[in-house]
């Protein structure tokens, strides 16, 4: 899963704010976890697709 | 060593390993547009060996998106002295400076951050190069020093010494003073464009060779093959 840090001003895509520390692979403007390195990470199915998934403390739909 | 446009991108996911305060355009002409599961980038595959595969890309949501460009390697690349080896490489073959290198693996940061070192203005050794890659990618290879001075800020992020006042030319700045000094008639020595055999004197500006498209070519810059030039260039 990867994100860019901070705040997405006018732009589309999805803001939150997690708990979770980003991972080891991250870079100053690249936020990354990985569900096999972190137990903090959870993998779920949806349709017979695995997504990373990590609880989020606030949210933004910001999708057109 | 040689480091190769690639005409394919990777076809595995990417780890960023460092950050670059230069414009994607300073590092390679060969740019191609491309999309992953973060966002859209514009961006770069090379090569170095037969080993070495690495990603220049710059997302949309990247801070300082116009002047910074991130090199990626392969997921599979994860032995961390071998990253810095890699990293290592790749900023001395494509001839970027180390002032030029804003982050890299290893190095602490702050999410939402990048820093660029205090040290990093234009000097002459990297507008040398510049000018060459800015005239190579001009038609006929060639460039007024006109040209030039417009081109160098697209391709540069002037910081604010480059744009301060020159010492001895009141009206013109520092940077303006350094790619004129790298094109002047008195600099024949054997590290100039020109003692190298890259670069042709023209009335008020420069002309690439065939020799200084090869050496471009050897950075990344480009994958042309010269073969619209003479031998004689």
């Amino acid at each position: 899963m990867k994100a860019y840090p901070g705040n997405l001003p006018n732009r589309r895509g999805i803001e939150f704010t997690t708990d979770i520390e980003p991972m080891p692979g991250s870079a100053p403007n690249e936020a990354r976890w990985y569900w096999e390195w972190c137990p903090k990470v959870l993998l779920r199915q949806k349709d017979g697709e695995d997504f990373a998934c990590i609880p989020v403390t606030g949210f933004k739909n910001m999708q057109p | 060593m040689t480091v190769r446009v690639l005409k394919y991108d990777l076809d595995t996911d990417v780890t960023p390993h460092a950050i670059i305060w230069r414009p994607l355009r300073y590092c390679t002409l060969v740019i191609r547009k491309g999309e992953d599961d973060l966002d859209k980038f514009e961006g770069a595959s090379f090569a170095i060996g037969n080993d070495i595969r690495f990603d220049l890309r710059v997302y949309q949501g990247h801070i300082h998106s116009e002047v910074t460009v991130t090199l990626y390697l392969p997921d599979d690349v994860r032995d961390e002295n071998r990253v810095s080896e890699i990293v290592s490489l790749v900023i001395v073959e494509m001839a970027i400076p180390d002032s030029a290198v804003a982050w890299r693996r290893g190095q602490t940061f702050q999410f939402g951050k990048v820093i660029r070192s205090p040290e990093d203005r234009l000097l002459e050794r990297e507008v040398r190069i510049l000018i060459l890659k800015i005239a190579a990618s001009q038609p006929e290879r060639s460039a007024t020093i006109g040209k030039l001075r417009e081109e160098v800020p697209r391709y540069f992020d002037l910081s604010p010494a480059d744009q301060s006042a020159s010492p001895s030319r009141k009206n013109e700045k520092r940077w303006q003073i350094v790619v004129r000094n790298a094109i002047s008639s008195h600099k024949t020595g054997p590290q100039t464009i020109f003692g190298q055999g890259w670069a042709e004197k023209i009335p008020g500006g420069l002309k690439v060779t065939r020799r200084g498209m090869d050496y471009l070519n050897s950075i990344g810059f480009s994958d042309l093959s010269g073969s619209d030039l003479t031998d004689d260039e």
